[in-house]
């Protein structure tokens, strides 16, 4: 098991896991803890990329969609599936991915920023891309904005 | 000093000043009959106030108690007349003193010079030459033996002399006497106080000596102490360990002395003279300031956050303390019966649990609670100060001080109820001159009061002012936007004055002066809603305001009506569930019927809008194919369709709706098709609706648990919490949902508590109320309306003189009011509505403008003042005049040759019919639609009138048509007493109605009543008559 505190600052841990059958990547730092997922309650007439809210030892926590979120296939729950919780302003809140694969140190040096190609919401949640040993690439994701509720609506009035 | 310390003295402080306005108004309202008492209680604030911020060495504020106590004294002593400006001066120095113990890092910035002058003054005023001085001036004591002597103020002594106290120099050791003994400085202090006055405190500066000398081990402090125990009981009263107790004065030995002396003697015998005085009061600031400018230091370092704590009295933690041993011995015994498998065991156990759990959340809840006076004493004092500024007389009146409510919500309170008072005062009671103009009394009463209900609290702030114009409201609002023409249409007054809290309007300065009252109301409503509270208006206009404000006892935890729809589980919190109806399904199509284009129920003859949930929130209805065993999305949009078969408004079977049934009769895909209807009547303000749900479960006290931030927009919904198994259950905002909805008020109207006199009235009906041109108001008996269709203006085709229009494949004659009658045309540039009716079986259109309601009510008609051909008369709704239509003289005006056309088949002319019925107006109406059918009518008011009546003409009546409810004797009776009689007894008996139900119906026809007809439907009246004489 790789501590944090025997890697430099220069090196972040980072959670990767599957959207859609992309890979994408999470600074581990933020996420509290991996659960399974149990019963997500849909919120009716809630924003289309959040899935629900959960019990999280007693905890009301807000269940976001990564999948709607990214505008790419809406996660659908089965066995694989897993929640990161991550704590934000104060908040809990899971991130819904259709599965998580490892944890590893990404170099800073190995982080590229975004390929030009990659556009609309996914270049604004996206920020940065990575090799990984396979050579296969995932791409890191901003969690200040995929959380933030305004964040989308901001890019569409920029956008327009 | 200790932060702790400091800190609980603040704390105190605070509590000290808080009865402080409403005790000092009391006293300014008492005049010259001083309470005592009261001034006592003011007096020994202020003094602990002193007493405490001496100990401390908080300077600014001793010296500022010091003086506003010199003027309590004064006053108590009868020295000094009360006047409102020696209030004012004092609740100001209070407000001081108040600010300077909220911020006590910034206290030695505050500026006391202004109060202290004024106080000053006072005393300089009033004080005789003589006595003036004795407040500056000090005495020098010293104790028999003459080794320590103290400069004690002069008053001080003058008072123990005259109560007979002693005066004494009690020495603490702070550090041995006080620390190590486990007491602390403030209960020691606050024990003195209780016997007696502690009159000042010095600091022995040098005995404590500097960093250099060696450590310490002791903090002298002096105490001069005012008491009228006695020397042999001192040292056991003050508790004494170490301390060096002297007495300096003794007010007897003193007596003695003045025996022998006159008093100029013995002022002579005290140790002042002016010059010396002055400076020993500069030495004695300068020393104080030494202490204060250390202590200051020491305490920018740690700067004092004041931590907030709660008092709870020892008993309220004894309870707390029982129950949580109970607790612990209820897990014994489940963790036991789980180990031994007892299923007895463990059911005791949990019952033991919920019991134990429920009281012990009661007591925690009781130690959070705290008296609405709180919040309610600020406000003498604010109007008081109002009344001033504003030049108005004001007076305040508040009840139910001592009503208790969570913490939280007491402290949240403060802010919207200050706004609303002073809105109140400012915007709500009109000048002096304009009140006596309208013959109000001159003074303004603004009530405040509060109240349980139903487990939650209630709050009511009144006036009597010039109320809320809901009409200047609603015209701002759309004027500012905020509103659309179409919704304000639907709009009764309550809704428009409720617009007030819409963000926008009231923070417009314009507003307050047109809309008379609402600057930030919707600021108000935010912070109230935070609290789970909700607020309402009531307005008259010329007479006042009454809002009222619904809060729960607490946030935390809340009974809930847990519903289901589909697999979600949802709460409704109890307090606004008004009731649960569960229609069965053959009752569906009487009780659910649509209204324009919402549907409604009716409960008890009212009608209350529905909302079917899940369309609401989206979620989609599912149903099992009987076929396939699949789980299907159901597409049926109406309730009333969905269940069954759907009766339009008149009464008939819809065609299309029956059409429908046929198709699916025999192989119906709807497994519930025929199940019953679960409604929850809930409520938000004034406004009731029902909410169409699948299941009702129970209900259960829930724990709010806060959505995150990504809900915040919503208004669905209130929270959210965790039921037992562990699943959330989202927590529904009733007034976010209706808002959601967009339901206004339709029964609201019937809530205004206004129904005055009713003897006489026409009884209650249905009535559709809709506009001929804008403002000009016009109703018309539910009963007569087929339908109504919403259409556009260029649907009205004009041809050939006749009006009409394209409806289901056939032409539509219409008419409008002002074919018969004096009245305006209907504008067709508007929106128009079709009130379809039929006359002499052909379907006809009146012509009107939205908005369209309906309203079921008691109503008075005169039909004198409006009557003309096409109106039989007009009543006031609302401060309103509606006028009555008569749509068959409409018709017969367009259509004379119907009417004729009919006439020549009549064979009845001549024919005797007896009417029975208690309203004038219906009697009149009903006889000159009886008329129109060529029969003679006998017209009587009520049952045993028509029953001597039909005595009277026994051969010539040949039918009774009778109203079902009349004095004296109703319809059935009559009809009962018709049958049981022999010559009678094959009568036939038409019953009027309005929309009855089949058990009225039912119970007629057991009473013998042959037919039943509408009241207001002359054709069919009239057509029934002759198929039973026929």
């Amino acid at each position: 098991m790789i501590s944090i505190e025997n890697t430099e600052q220069n090196s972040i841990l980072t959670v990767i896991f599957v959207v859609d059958d992309i890979l994408f990547g999470l600074d581990a730092g933020i996420i509290q803890e991996v659960v399974q997922v149990k019963k997500i309650t849909p919120v009716r007439q809630a924003p289309p990329y959040i899935a629900g809210v959960m019990n999280l030892r007693g905890r009301v926590v807000t269940v976001i969609d990564l999948g709607t979120r990214l505008e790419m296939q809406q996660v659908e729950i089965n066995d694989q599936c897993r929640i990161l919780i991550v704590e934000w302003k104060q908040e809990y809140i899971g991130v819904l991915v259709n599965s998580v694969s490892e944890v590893i140190q990404v170099e800073k040096s190995d982080i590229k920023s975004s390929p030009g190609n990659v556009k609309g919401v996914q270049q604004m949640f996206i920020s940065g891309v990575f090799k990984r040993l396979d050579q296969t690439h995932a791409c890191l994701l901003d969690i200040d904005k995929l959380l933030d509720p305004e964040s989308r609506e901001n890019e569409k009035d920029r956008v327009e | 000093m200790q932060d702790s310390l400091l800190n609980d003295f603040l704390v105190e402080c605070r509590e000290h000043l808080e009865g402080i306005e409403s005790d000092l108004l009391a006293i300014e309202e008492s005049g010259k009959n001083v309470d005592s008492e009261l001034v006592n209680k003011v007096f020994r604030a202020a003094h602990s106030i002193k007493g405490g911020a001496a100990f401390f060495n908080l300077s600014q504020i001793k010296v500022l108690a010091h003086r506003t106590e010199t003027v309590l004294d004064m006053i108590r002593s009868g020295k000094l007349q009360v006047s409102p400006e020696i209030i004012n001066i004092l609740l100001n120095s209070f407000d001081t003193l108040r600010s300077m113990i909220n911020n006590p890092d910034e206290m030695d910035s505050v500026d006391i010079s202004s109060q202290v002058g004024a106080l000053q003054e006072i005393v300089d005023n009033s004080v005789t030459e003589k006595e003036r001085g004795s407040f500056n001036r000090s005495t020098r004591l010293a104790d028999l033996s003459g080794t320590c002597s103290v400069n004690v103020p002069e008053i001080d002594v003058k008072t123990a002399e005259k109560e007979f106290q002693y005066i004494y120099l009690i020495e603490y050791d702070l550090l041995h006497d006080i620390e190590m003994a486990g007491k602390s400085s403030l209960m020691m202090l606050n024990s003195l106080s209780r016997m007696g006055i502690i009159v000042d405190t010095l600091f022995d500066i040098e005995g404590v000596g500097t960093l250099d000398d060696e450590p310490v081990n002791s903090i002298v402090v002096k105490l001069i102490y005012r008491t009228v125990v006695e020397p042999d009981l001192i040292e056991t009263a003050v508790e004494a360990g170490h301390e060096k107790i002297v007495c300096i004065y003794n007010p007897h030995s003193k007596k003695e002395k003045t025996d022998d002396t006159n008093a100029d003697t013995q002022k002579t015998e005290t140790f002042n003279d002016a010059g010396n005085d002055d400076k020993g009061g500069e030495a004695h600031t300068a020393n104080l300031s030494q202490a204060g400018s250390s202590s200051v230091e020491g305490r920018s370092k740690n700067p004092v956050t004041v931590t907030e704590t709660v008092r709870i009295n020892v008993e309220a933690l004894d309870t707390l303390m029982t129950h949580a041993g109970e607790l612990v011995l209820s897990r014994n015994q489940l963790i036991d019966a789980i180990s031994r498998n007892d299923q007895k065991a463990l059911k005791t156990s949990a019952q033991r649990l919920n019991f134990v759990i429920s009281e012990l959340q009661e007591a925690v809840m009781q130690t959070r609670l705290q008296p609405i006076g709180n919040v309610f004493n600020k406000f003498p004092r604010m109007v008081r100060d109002l009344s001033k500024t504003l030049n108005k007389e004001l007076h305040l009146n508040i009840e139910g001080k001592d009503v208790e409510l969570d913490k939280t919500i007491i402290e949240g309170l403060s802010d919207p109820l200050t706004h609303m008072v002073r809105n109140a005062a400012d915007h709500g009671i009109e000048s002096q001159s304009e009140r006596t103009k309208k013959g109000k009394p001159a003074a303004g009463t603004i009530t405040l009061k509060a109240f349980h209900e139903a487990g939650h609290v209630n709050i009511e702030l009144s006036d009597d002012g010039k109320g809320i114009d809901s009409e200047k409201i609603a015209d701002k609002a759309f004027s500012m936007g905020l509103i659309t023409e179409e919704k304000l249409r639907g709009m009764t007054d309550y809704d428009k004055t409720s617009l007030i809290f819409l963000p926008g309007l009231s923070t417009a300065e314009k507003v307050s002066e047109t809309s008379g009252r609402g600057v930030g109301m919707d600021v108000v409503k935010n912070n109230l809603d935070r609290l789970g509270g909700k607020v309402s208006i009531q307005s008259a206009i010329g007479k006042g305001t009454v809002f009222n404000i619904k809060l729960p006892l607490t946030l935390a935890i809340i009974p809930s009506l847990i519903i289901h729809e589909e697999q979600e589980r949802f709460a409704i919190p109890q307090v606004n569930v008004i009731e649960l109806l569960r229609i069965p399904s053959v009752q569906i199509k009487d009780r659910l019927q649509i209204v324009g284009d919402t549907e409604v129920v009716v409960v008890r003859g009212e009608l209350i809008p529905i909302v079917r949930f899940a369309d609401l929130l989206g979620i989609p209805k599912t149903y099992i194919d009987p076929n396939t065993g699949n789980v299907e999305i159901d597409r049926r949009s109406r309730v009333a369709d969905r269940r069954s078969k759907r009766r339009s408004i008149d009464g008939r079977m819809d065609v299309v709706s029956a059409e429908i049934e046929q198709r699916r009769t025999g192989k119906d895909r709807r497994v519930r098709a025929a199940s019953d209807v679960n409604i929850v009547i809930v409520s938000s303000g004034l406004l009731q609706y029902g909410l169409v749900v699948d299941n009702m479960r129970n209900t259960e006290e829930i724990v709010v648990k806060p959505l995150g931030t990504h809900f915040k927009k919503m208004q669905e919904y209130a929270g959210a919490t965790i039921m037992g198994d562990g699943g959330v259950a989202l927590i529904i905002d009733a007034t976010g949902l209706a808002l959601k909805a967009g339901i206004t008020s339709v029964s609201a109207a019937k809530n205004k508590g206004n129904i005055a006199d009713l003897s006489g009235s026409e009884g209650e009906h249905s009535l559709l109320i809709f506009e001929n041109t804008p403002g000009e108001c016009c109703a018309l008996l539910l009963e007569l309306v087929l339908r109504i269709e919403q259409i556009a203006a260029n649907q009205v085709e004009y041809k050939g003189g006749i009006r009409s229009m394209q409806y289901r494949g056939k032409s539509l004659p219409l008419v409008q009011l002002s074919d018969a009658a004096n009245a305006g045309d209907v504008p067709l540039e508007k929106e128009l509505v079709v009130i379809v009716t039929r006359v002499s079986n052909r379907e006809i259109g009146l012509l009107g403008l939205m908005p369209v309601s309906v309203e079921e009510r008691n109503f008075i008609v005169d039909t004198t003042i409006h009557r003309q051909p096409g109106i039989c008369g007009s009543m006031i709704f609302d401060e309103k005049t509606v006028m009555m239509i008569d749509v068959f003289e409409i018709i017969d005006k367009v259509y004379p040759e119907w009417k004729t056309e009919k006439k020549r088949d009549e064979r009845n002319v001549g024919t005797t019919v007896l009417l029975a019925e208690d309203s004038e107006f219906f009697r009149e109406q009903v006889t000159k639609y009886l008329n129109d059918g060529g029969y003679n009518v006998i017209a009587t008011s009520d049952g045993m009138e028509a029953w001597e009546k039909l005595q009277e003409h026994k051969n010539e009546v040949k039918l009774v048509v009778t109203d079902i409810e009349m004095p004296v004797m109703t319809g059935l009776e009559l009809c009962k007493k018709i049958r049981t009689d022999k010559t009678f007894s094959s009568l036939p008996v038409i019953a009027l109605t309005s929309l009855a139900g089949d058990e009225d119906r039912e119970k007629g026809l057991a009473v013998g009543i042959t037919d039943y007809q509408v009241k207001f439907d002359r054709d069919r009246l009239n057509e029934g008559i002759k198929r039973l004489l026929s």
